[in-house]
């Protein structure tokens, strides 16, 4: 079986990182160099595309796709016959924060969808008052999810990920 | 002569009739230049984030599927086409992008388009006036 799981969150929140990181072969990816300042060199324009395979039966087709509103082209084509959506959310962003609304009602975030909800870049700083922000938010859209704080290069912060939308699915 | 981008659609519908669009973006999606004509409205900077995210996914697919240099992209639709050619403009990648008029001639959109990209490579374009 072949379920499609979409990244999705602010530029820099570790999308491509965890796609890399996730698949069990070296991902398409569809990064070129930025011209503006993003606090990185290079940005994502397309789809990082990985797969990776859960047991002998479940092949999870990853999807990482930009963060900036205007290639929401590319959200459309990922949104159509989706199954999980982990959104990232950078910590103590507030611009990162804000973006999860936009993203909760483009996605049609429902209960019982798997979804979760990562906080990257908590290394340096707690990531209390950021979960706090997103509680409130989600608590807007009637659905209760999984608020992990997750570190993208590290195999098992993501591997966590990928178990609780399973564990989502089966208890739905 | 300096030669502005507006000059360049001139030429371009000169040869092609009717274009509904000529646009330079850079590879991550910002525009850099664009040309409509008048009876075509549209967000400029709409083009220049589809353009660059269907490219990137042509390069990934010409790279990996069939293991060859990407070089262009082509949307036919009932009424016109999107061409897109990969080029340089100021030492830096940039995606440029022609919506044709109705019934285009496929053989010449695609021998202008490149010609006009192999140009840009070393142009130095004036401000629009």
């Amino acid at each position: 079986m072949h379920r499609k799981v979409a990244f999705i969150g602010s530029v820099g929140s570790g999308k491509t990182t965890i796609v890399e990181n996730l698949s069990g072969f070296a991902p398409i990816n569809t990064d070129v160099e930025a011209t503006e300042n993003i606090g990185k060199k290079m940005t994502t324009v397309g789809i990082d595309f990985g797969q990776i395979m859960i047991g002998e039966d479940l092949s999870l087709g990853l999807y990482g796709v930009p963060g900036q509103r205007k290639f929401s082209m590319v959200w459309e084509f990922v949104k159509t016959g989706l199954w999980a959506l982990v959104i990232l959310v950078k910590n103590e962003n507030q611009e990162s924060i804000e973006e999860l609304s936009h993203l909760l009602s483009f996605f049609e975030v429902k209960e019982g969808m798997p979804c979760v909800i990562a906080v990257t870049h908590c290394e340096n700083a707690s990531a209390d008052t950021t979960i706090k922000q997103i509680e409130n938010i989600i608590k807007r859209y009637e659905v209760s999810l999984p608020i992990y704080t997750i570190d993208p290069r590290r195999k098992e912060s993501a591997m966590l990920i990928m178990h609780t939308l399973i564990a989502i699915d089966e208890t739905t | 002569m300096n030669i502005t981008f507006k000059h360049l659609f001139k030429n371009m519908d000169s040869k092609l009739h009717n274009i509904k669009a000529l646009n330079l973006t850079s590879a991550d999606g910002f525009t850099l230049f664009s040309e409509l004509c008048n009876e075509f409205k549209f967000d400029s900077n709409k083009l220049s984030a589809v353009t660059s995210s269907i490219t990137a996914l042509s390069q990934a697919a010409a790279k990996q599927i069939i293991k060859s240099k990407f070089q262009s992209t082509c949307i036919e639709t009932d009424t016109g086409v999107i061409y897109m050619v990969q080029t340089l403009y100021q030492g830096k990648k940039c995606i440029l992008s022609l919506i044709s008029g109705d019934d285009p001639n496929l053989g010449q959109t695609r021998y202008y388009l490149f010609k006009l990209a192999n140009y840009l490579e070393t142009a130095t374009l004036s401000a629009d006036e």
